[in-house]
């Protein structure tokens, strides 16, 4: 880990690079230190000390009041009178956590014990008083609390909570109190007297040792090689190695700043955190002084975490109570300022402002560049700000190239103002630092700087070169490409738009041994060094704007892969099958500005965008996203730099920046384990042991059946972005997305079982599958039981069915009647009709005609057959046969065309076939029919009509027939109306129908008959 | 001519034979109220034409028809109703009539079609040539392995009676003489004695009508 400690402070050093300007040193780590206050919940900012239960769940006991974190949201517990299961107190002295997890609390004037299934608290007494014990340790093995005061210790029984106590053999007289008690791997116990010495007791043999000095213990620690460090208050930071009989302290001597100031030497915790810093380094916290880091192999202090309002995520305070590591090796600091949380997992990134290196100007780290000469000679960009020369062994800045610094050979015209541009930075085989900025180049060569202009063009701005093969210079700009010879300085131009066009490049790569890659605002090409031409790589994405993916900011290969980053986002271009597709579409990057792309020797690209930082994993396609959460700054900036040194990745944003190591950048592999913590029925907390019905299911009455469940997970890996599903078996089908909510509501569960399930999702989207359950029994209402249902069901089938059995039978019995009459007019009234009009013909025949009989024989003969006309049209209604639209329209052309032929009038039928399938009733046929025959009648009589038109179509939910002549038509004001149009509107009223008659003289006659569909 | 009637209605019978007797070139040879005895009647007075009546009682005129038009295949038989009822009326094709008439036609309407009948004319209403075209449209008939369809001109005669127009506008719609389009129909009838045509359709309208 020493290693980490050397690249912690190799960044440190870079990142104060500018600050040397006002010439000071202070050491600062690149831990992100995350502080939680009473802003974010917390009871209260003076926490004192913290502790993990068993679930999970961080306790926290401050000056007032007591605070549960899950990594979200803090619960918290203050003293309150009313209340006798409550927090007995506020000030709390010491916390522990014992096997049935409850927490165990003490205060200035007594002990208790917070059972978390039964949610109260349990003052414990010694006999009728209560029992003050200000500090203790809890006993797993035993099971019980280990106390002490001056005179004796104790041992509180977690079972029974009964005491029993254990005088000292040789008191040591009155002391303030006790600061610590603590049970070694040895079961010792060590007693730590205010302002005195210790107690060192065998708990097994009750063996009493008294280290009668009066060093003023504060705190013990045993680490993971079972050496045992104590702080003190005043009298150093000792080891101390005990063999059974004889004690040796080793005093290890302080920092120097340290020392000069006695009161800065009290130490407090000693904690160690090997996630962090290894197995060497103890962090050890002062009351007033900051944070130490302490190397037991150098036997020294190696590092000072100081406040420093300018570093980003930088430790909040220099006044600090106890650290503590948890079980996932997260270290906790309890502050007078809050609770502070160092997680190895939200380390990635560290970011820090930067100050003005002069006040009116653009400051921002484009590039460094080590000297390839002088070891100690670091080349810094700043864009805006110039090249500075650094001294890395001295932190000093040595000189400056600026346009009103700088080299004192240099003319202040207008190009060298512009000096300050520098836009990367590149490093040759000659050992030539080159840097391009805004007119040309700059070019360092053994210490010396140099511009040295693009000739021919004016304001030709390079952004990025590189260098092949051996001596050649290739560099973009928004001019076009150039060469540059090492060898003969001798300059060329490639221009891939051609002359006149638009040749603005902004980056330049290598593709392979003959060719180069370009990206510009007009595209990406493929450059041909030998023969010096350009390929266009022709790509065109649907649903992609259209001239924003094409101007290219950035370019970078995997694999002949090309990665594009263009204004419409990010594109990957296959070199082999000129294929394109666009990347990071879920992750919404639509927009992929200069310098905002690179790739890391493990193949990733990283994509700095408006809305966070992407690394692409080209092997398996996935894409992980970093925002400010993670440590970075606000990216949504004209300019972001974005370059590597040292194997380090930089954001260089303007007056701040981000350092990270893109290798190391890892996901977050530890599984998070839900919890539920509370369930509401009919929004009521439930105040049972929500575990036990994990075995047994929560019964509950058939009206409790509005249940809610809370649910969280502690885990303190950027814990804001885990995420939850749950299901409720028996009720959902499948699981419940429901991101970083952490509650679900069900109302108006029916009776049954149900088991509630939760799962979650920890940071970097890694599910846990062991879920977390409850069961739970909702009671059914008598009038809800199946064979309610079942009765309920018959009945109304029943029913249905009598009804519908009647309605058949009645149309049965309907239809057999029409039947019948039909049949009975036919067989019998009809036959024989039919003969008294064949008798009459005959007979009348027999008769010359005009006599009196043959008149009368004609009469019957005519009437006989009028009558059977009438009856074969009763017959035809009453048939139920005939109850469409089909078989009218059928009888309908039957009766007008011969009437019409007679008559010499064209018939035109014009029937909307799929009305055929409409029914219509008896009655319906009956008027629809006669109706018909009235209008056929009436031009038949009247109109003296040449044609006559006859539709029949659907009009809304109308059938609509129309009768249309073109004869010479009538003035409705003056023809009388005669009973057959009053007829006829009185029968389509009687169906519901509407007639409409118009009319006018010369201009025919329309007949519109509306019949309701039916 | 020799015409004999089935009727079981006394009066009709008797009202027929008077007026077939009654016109010249016209003999009824025989009035019996129905079909049971059908064989034996038409062999004891050897119509050329038999009127008969669709509805009676123990043998009916479907089923007389098909006697007669098994037995003695050169008699024309001139189904006669009522009222008219498709589904009977083309039974009655089916099973062998060459034409039919309604009972509600005037005496020299009657005359007319038995006349008609006799010299091989044919005539069919527009309910009637809308059931032929369905029972085509619903069933496949096949005679001798050899599938029976309507050809595109009988189709089109059919489709122009359904449409109520009489031959004789037919005859002006297609462009032919009214004399084809008679024999048109006289085909149609033709294929629909067929006998696998007139089993399944007599089969399916029995059923509808049962």
């Amino acid at each position: 880990m020493i290693v980490g400690i050397n690249r912690f402070i190799l960044g440190v050093m870079l990142t104060l690079v500018p600050m040397l300007l006002q010439a000071q040193f202070s050491p600062e780590a690149n831990f992100k230190f995350k502080t939680y206050t009473s802003k974010e919940g917390l009871v209260h900012n003076y926490t004192k000390k913290c502790v993990t239960d068993r679930k999970g769940f961080l306790w926290i006991i401050t000056q007032h009041g007591l605070s549960r974190f899950d990594g979200v949201t803090f619960k918290n517990f203050e003293h309150s009178n009313i209340d006798s299961t409550g927090l007995p107190a506020n000030d709390l002295y010491d916390i522990a956590v014992d096997k049935q997890n409850r927490i165990w609390l003490s205060y200035k004037t007594g002990l208790c014990c917070y059972d978390q299934s039964s949610g109260k608290f349990s003052i414990i007494r010694n006999g009728a008083k209560p029992f003050p014990c200000i500090v203790f340790t809890y006993d797993s093995l035993r099971n019980c609390l280990w106390t002490a005061d001056y005179e004796n210790y104790y041992r509180v029984d977690c079972g029974s909570f009964s005491i029993s106590q254990t005088a000292y053999q040789k008191p040591p007289g009155t002391t303030l109190g006790i600061e610590q008690v603590f049970q070694d791997s040895k079961d010792r116990l060590w007693i730590l007297l205010d302002r005195r010495g210790y107690f060192t007791i065998g708990l097994k043999d009750g063996s009493q040792f008294y280290f009668d000095q009066d060093i003023w213990p504060m705190h013990i620690y045993e680490d993971d090689e079972h050496s045992l460090w104590m702080s003190t208050w005043a009298s150093g930071f000792r080891k101390i190695n005990f063999d059974g009989t004889k004690q040796e302290h080793i005093l290890y001597s302080d920092l120097n700043s340290l020392k000069s100031e006695p009161f800065s030497q009290i130490y407090y915790g000693i904690e160690e955190a090997p996630l962090l810093t290894g197995k060497n380094i103890l962090w050890v916290t002062t009351s007033t002084q900051g944070l130490l880091l302490f190397d037991k192999k150098e036997g020294k202090f190696v590092h000072l975490f100081h406040y420093d309002p300018s570093i980003k995520n930088g430790i909040a305070t220099d006044f600090n109570n106890l650290g503590y590591t948890d079980p996932h090796g997260v270290l906790w600091l309890c502050t007078w300022h809050g609770l502070i949380k160092i997680n190895k997992q939200e380390q990635q990134f560290t970011s820090r402002e930067l100050p003005f290196l002069q006040s009116s100007y653009y400051n921002r780290l484009a590039a460094l560049e080590d000297d390839p000469k002088d070891k100690n000679i670091l080349w810094v960009g700043v864009e805006g700000s110039g090249i500075i020369r650094y001294d890395k062994k001295n932190h000093k800045i040595l000189s400056r190239y600026f346009y009103t610094f700088g080299d004192p050979g240099l003319i202040l015209d207008s190009l060298n103002y512009n000096w300050r541009w520098t836009e990367s930075m590149f490093k040759d085989s000659k050992e030539n630092i080159w840097a391009t900025t805004y007119g040309g180049l700059i070019r360092i060569k053994n210490g010396t700087v140099k511009k040295i202009l693009l000739a021919g063009v004016d304001t030709v701005y390079p952004r990025t070169m590189l260098e092949y093969p051996q001596n050649t210079l290739w560099i973009a700009s928004e001019k076009g490409l150039f060469s540059y010879s090492l060898l003969d300085e001798k300059i060329s131009r490639f221009l891939p738009g051609g002359k006149g066009n638009n040749n603005y490049l902004q980056q330049i790569i290598r593709e392979d041994t003959a060719h180069l890659l370009t990206a510009g605002r007009s595209g990406a090409f493929e450059f041909n060094i030998t023969s010096g031409n350009f390929r266009r790589l022709h790509w065109n994405i649907k649903d992609l704007d259209s001239i924003g993916q094409q101007q290219c900011y950035a370019i970078q290969l995997v694999n002949n892969i090309a990665y594009i980053g263009t204004g419409a986002g990010l594109i990957s271009y296959n070199m082999k099958t000129n294929i394109a597709t666009r990347v990071g579409v879920a992750e919404g990057i639509d927009n992929v500005q200069e310098q905002r792309l690179k790739k890391d020797a493990a193949d990733n690209i990283w994509i700095l965008t408006s809305h966070g930082l992407f690394q692409y994993d080209t092997h398996n396609g996935t894409m992980r996203t970093y925002t400010t959460a993670d440590g970075i700054y606000d990216l949504n900036e004209d300019k972001i730099g974005f370059f590597d040194y040292n194997g380090l990745f930089y954001i260089g944003y303007r007056m701040a920046m981000t350092v990270f190591d893109p290798l190391s950048v890892n996901v977050n592999r530890v599984k998070t384990q839900p919890v539920i913590t509370q369930i509401n029925i009919n929004n009521l907390p439930l105040n049972e042991n929500i575990d036990s019905f994990t075995l047994h299911p929560l019964s509950l009455s058939y009206h409790n059946n509005n249940i809610s469940f809370g649910f969280t997970a502690p885990d303190f890996t950027n814990s804001d972005k885990i995420t939850f599903a749950y299901r409720l078996e028996g009720y959902d089908k499948d699981w419940i997305l429901c991101g970083t909510a952490r509650t679900a509501t069900y109302t108006n569960l029916k009776g049954g079982n149900y088991t509630f399930l939760v799962k979650a999702c920890n940071s970097s989207g890694v599910w846990n599958n062991n879920a977390v359950s409850v069961r739970i029994k909702v009671g059914t209402p008598f009038w809800q039981t199946a064979w309610i249902y079942i009765l309920g069901g018959l009945l109304i089938f029943l029913i249905v069915y009598l009804l519908y059995r009647r309605r058949i039978r009645r149309l049965v019995e309907l239809y057999k009647i029409r039947d019948s009459i039909s049949k009975n007019l036919h067989d019998e009234i009809g036959a024989t009709l039919s003969s008294i009009n064949i008798y009459s013909d005959v007979a009348r025949k027999k008769e010359a005609p005009d006599t009196e009989i043959n008149l009368l024989m004609e009469r019957i003969y005519k009437a006989s057959g009028r009558v059977m006309e009438s009856m074969n049209d009763i017959v035809w209604y009453v048939n139920p046969k005939n109850d469409s639209w089909d078989n009218i329209t059928v009888r309908m052309r039957e009766y007008a065309i011969p009437l019409l032929e007679a008559k010499n009038i064209r018939p035109d039928f014009r029937m909307n076939e799929t009305l055929f399938r409409y029914k219509l009733d008896m009655q319906q046929r009956q008027h629809v029919y006669f109706i018909f025959k009235e209008a056929i009648n009436n031009i038949v009589k009247y109109a003296a009509a040449t044609e006559v038109k006859v539709t029949l179509e659907k009009k809304e939910k109308n059938i609509l027939l129309v009768i249309t002549d073109n004869g010479k038509g009538f003035d409705m004001q003056t023809v009388r109306r005669g009973n057959g149009l009053h007829n006829m509107e009185q029968r389509a009223a009687s169906m519901k129908g509407k007639l409409q008659l118009f009319s006018e003289p010369g201009e025919g006659t329309v007949v519109s008959l509306q019949v309701p569909i039916t | 001519m020799r015409v004999a009637v089935f009727d079981d209605n006394i009066y009709r019978r008797e009202s027929l034979d008077m007026l077939i007797n009654n016109t010249t070139g016209m003999e009824c040879c025989g009035t019996y109220p129905d079909c049971s005895d059908v064989l034996s009647n038409i062999s004891a007075c050897s119509p050329e034409v038999v009127l008969m009546d669709i509805d009676m009682p123990h043998v009916n005129g479907i089923e007389g028809v098909k006697i007669i038009h098994r037995n003695f295949p050169n008699i024309y038989v001139l189904m006669q109703t009522v009222f008219e009822d498709e589904d009977k009326i083309l039974a009655s094709i089916c099973a062998g009539a060459s034409g039919y008439i309604l009972k509600k036609s005037t005496p020299v309407q009657i005359l007319q079609a038995i006349e008609d009948v006799y010299s091989g004319g044919a005539a069919m209403t527009a309910s009637v040539a809308k059931q032929v075209i369905n029972a085509f449209k619903q069933n496949t008939f096949t005679e001798n392995n050899e599938k029976i369809e309507l050809s595109l001109r009988e189709k089109e005669m059919l489709g122009g009676l359904v449409n109520g127009l009489s031959h004789k506008m037919i005859a002006a719609k297609c462009n032919i003489s009214i004399h084809t389009v008679n024999t048109h129909i006289k085909n149609i009838y033709e294929k629909l004695h067929v006998n696998s045509v007139a089993e399944a359709v007599v089969k399916a309208i029995k059923e509808r009508l049962v």
